[in-house]
């Protein structure tokens, strides 16, 4: 205990000058002595450039737009014109050729006739009891009361 | 020390004049911020962020660099010590330990006595810590100190040895064996 005192004790000025000038050594990050490396803006122009324009920018660059531009612009929105008018989403456009041609409705579809078209004369015989279509015009369709 | 600085332009000068400025001069700020937040990794930090913002600054011209340089390390460490504890130290990695001690084991016994003085170096006040940073650290003169704590380098080695004996006596009271 005595002997852990004495030792605390003799920490005198000379040692504690070696003690702290080691621990600074110790306590410097060697990175200091790495040079200061910029960051990568230095390859970046641009940015050079930024901080000496104008803090409103947007005149200038309407100014700097060349006629190529804006051609290309104006193709660019008729394109876009023609295709939109053109568009048909629903998918039922036909093409030209086949327009003409009738389109039959699955619904709609014709009855099959004969040769001569299912048409018989007015006085011949229809049906089972030797009516003809003559006589069946003449019927009252309508309900008795 | 004391020369003026464009903020404005940025060409290759201006980028090697901060270099230069950086080689000069890194170990000195570093001292000072070390002083201020008795952490070694934060005052590192605390240089590089001074001159990352001197690199990037584009405002009025610089008259102090030096005094610019030190303004906005210390914003920067307040700024962190509001953020999380100062006591908050992260122990460093044993490739970070620049001691000459060879195996883990003394590596360890190295970094536990550089924790050991660098607590009670914390116990004292700035000033003291300042010019023992500055003795011990960048082994800078009285003369030199007295310039940077605007007093006479009489009360310099005053406060270094009532520094150094403050130090000795916070160190004997944590059981500090010089070995």
């Amino acid at each position: 205990m005595n002997d852990e005192r004495d030792n605390r004790m003799s920490l005198n000025e000379a040692q504690l000058e070696g003690l702290l000038r080691e621990f600074f050594r110790n306590e410097v990050p060697s990175e200091l002595n790495r040079p200061f490396v910029a960051p990568a803006r230095a390859n970046t122009p641009t940015l050079t450039i930024l901080s000496d324009a104008p803090a409103d920018t947007r005149g200038p660059a309407r100014h700097r737009r060349s006629p190529m531009a804006v051609i290309s612009a104006l193709a660019a929105i008729a394109m876009t014109a023609v295709v939109v008018m053109n568009w048909d989403p629903a998918g039922s456009h036909v093409p030209q050729t086949s327009e003409r041609t009738p389109v039959v409705a699955p619904e709609e579809r014709l009855m099959d006739v004969s040769k001569d078209g299912g048409a018989k004369k007015s006085t011949q015989v229809v049906g089972e009891d030797g009516v003809t279509l003559e006589e069946t015009d003449g019927v009252d369709l309508a309900p008795r009361k | 020390m004391n020369r003026p600085h464009s903020g404005q332009s940025s060409t290759p000068e201006r980028d090697a004049e901060i270099e230069t400025y950086y080689r000069e001069h890194s170990r000195e700020l570093w001292a000072l911020f070390y002083a201020m937040c008795s952490d070694p990794e934060r005052a590192y930090d605390a240089v590089q962020e001074a001159f990352l913002r001197l690199y990037d600054y584009r405002g009025e011209p610089v008259r102090d660099l030096r005094a610019w340089l030190l303004r906005v390390g210390q914003n920067w460490l307040r700024d962190v010590a509001r953020k999380k504890s100062s006591s908050c130290r992260l122990l460093p990695g044993l490739d970070d330990m620049t001691g000459s001690a060879d195996s883990a084991e003394d590596r360890m016994a190295l970094e536990e006595r550089q924790m050991q003085i660098r607590g009670a170096l914390q116990e004292l006040n700035e000033d003291d810590r300042k010019v023992l940073v500055m003795k011990y650290a960048m082994d800078w003169s009285a003369a030199q100190m007295a310039t940077v704590m605007d007093c006479s380098p009489a009360a310099i080695d005053m406060r270094l040895s009532r520094a150094r004996r403050r130090l000795a006596e916070i160190l004997t009271e944590r059981g500090f064996v010089y070995e």
